[in-house]
């Protein structure tokens, strides 16, 4: 605003062209060359109804003398009676009026200034520098042999142990049973004889719960059926020097008079093999 | 009874290995049994638990379970068999990661529902490396994948199977040696 004035009161008062202003050396900065001015205090009345913040507060000034004679040529901010200024103004704050100040300018010579303008051109600085990053390399010898271990574990699978223990030995052998009703009834009927004949159960009272093959009876210490799942359990026993064995046919037959469970073995459908 | 630690190579007498993979949580562990013809331990060879770690799953990737299952484990134990089983049995489950132990072929069985009329003879290859396998004496079937295509060799391990059913119960040594690892397994966990 200030600058348009200065124009126009040079023109106005018909002025020497202004000397050139000093370039600026630095970029992009405004510099003015301070001119002689007096500036006079004036007391100005603003007269306000309400006003909220944030809202635009038209206010009028009233100009006594100095540049008051620049207004006359611009019609169209003029006040209706011509003698003031129109504007508006954003209100920042409020707060209880009071006589405000309306500078004066008044300037022996007027100035022309000129703003020189220059596109800013940054150039950005690298900076540079070293990083030394230390590496440990593993090399891998033998894996098998010395593991990687990278903070506790290792990188690489490694060989696991091996142990040997007689605990499989402790654990008992669990036979299942054959199907009953895939038998031929020529099989049946002789587990039924020899059920009469060993544990002198009569035939008719017999009934062949399950059918177990090949079990090593001679061996066994310790044996128990299972009737929920018509299951042998059974433990060899410890005979090193013993270099063959039978194995029978075991038939598990109950009595139903009195609903007792026995175990037999086939006299004839047994083989004899050779120990390892 | 004594683990026989000796090595025994008379062939005229049977020898059935086995071969489990045991997995525990995150613990994998491995062992190789051998028994004479009717079942009983001459020898029986475990590892301690192997635990993969974070580090190793990212870095073995998808070919962990394979390197556990055969360099870790199966070949490490293979490296301590003193005895001189005919063939090594594993669980059907074992079938992927199937190949020979100490030199000897293995086969991973199951039991296998096949109606009788269905059967077509004591052997019946049904892949290049599986096949149904009948065992005479039990009336029931076996379902084999064997460690070699080559079938000759296969139907010479489907005979020498038949002939140790005959003695024993060919599955059950699996069952003993999965409740001997899982034993082993809680008594390391209590160490």
């Amino acid at each position: 605003m200030w600058r348009s004035e200065e124009r126009l009161a040079f023109w106005l008062t018909g002025g020497s062209p202004p000397a050139r202003p000093k370039r600026s050396t630095w970029i992009g900065r405004l510099r003015l060359r301070q001119l002689p001015v007096v500036i006079n205090d004036l007391p100005l009345n603003i007269d306000g109804e309400t006003a909220s913040l944030d809202e635009a507060l038209s206010a009028e000034a009233n100009v006594k003398d100095g540049l008051g004679t620049l207004f006359e040529t611009s019609s169209e901010n003029d006040s209706p009676n011509g003698s003031g200024y129109w504007t508006s103004v954003p209100v920042g704050s409020i707060g209880p009026l009071d006589t405000a100040v309306v500078r004066r300018i008044s300037m022996p010579e007027a100035h022309r200034t000129r703003v020189r303008q220059e596109t800013l051109v940054i150039v950005p600085r690298s900076r540079s520098a070293t990083t030394e990053i230390e590496s440990h390399i593993h090399m891998v010898e033998s894996l098998e042999d010395r593991p990687v271990r990278v903070q506790d574990y290792p990188l690489l699978l490694s060989r696991p142990a091996i142990h040997s223990t007689a605990k499989i030995s402790e654990l008992p052998h669990r036979r299942a049973s054959t199907e009953v009703v895939g038998l031929e009834d020529s099989e049946r009927k002789s587990f039924l004889r020899e059920a009469e004949v060993l544990k002198r159960i009569p035939s008719d009272r017999a009934e062949l719960l399950a059918v177990f093959r090949h079990v090593p009876i001679e061996m066994i210490s310790r044996l128990r059926f299972l009737a929920d799942s018509r299951e042998i359990l059974y433990a060899i026993q410890e005979e090193p020097k013993k270099t063959q064995t039978r194995l029978h046919d075991l038939a598990v037959i109950r009595d139903a008079g009195n609903q007792e469970i026995h175990l037999v073995p086939h006299r004839t459908k047994s083989r004899s093999i050779l120990l390892t | 009874m004594q683990i026989q630690e000796k090595p025994v190579t008379n062939p005229s007498r049977k020898q059935v290995g086995y071969f489990c993979h045991l997995r525990i949580d995150e613990k994998h562990m491995g062992a190789i049994l051998v028994t004479n013809q009717i079942g009983v331990p001459l020898e029986f060879k475990y590892t301690e638990p192997v635990v993969a770690t974070r580090l190793h799953k990212i870095l073995y990737g998808s070919v962990l379970e394979k390197y556990l299952h055969e360099t870790v484990i199966r070949d490490r134990l293979a490296r301590e068999v003193r005895t001189s089983p005919n063939y090594f049995i594993a669980p059907y489950e074992e079938r992927e990661f199937l190949s020979p132990v100490a030199e000897r072929e293995m086969m991973a069985i199951q039991q296998y529902s096949l109606p009788p009329e269905e059967a077509s003879g004591p052997f019946n290859r049904i892949r290049e490396r599986e096949a149904i396998v009948e065992l005479e004496e039990e009336k029931l079937f076996l379902r084999l994948a064997f460690s070699t295509s080559d079938e000759a060799l296969q139907r010479n391990m489907a005979v020498w199977l038949q002939e140790i059913a005959r003695t024993m119960d060919v599955l059950e040594p699996l069952n003993r040696m999965t409740s001997a690892l899982t034993s082993l397994c809680g008594e390391a966990k209590r160490d």
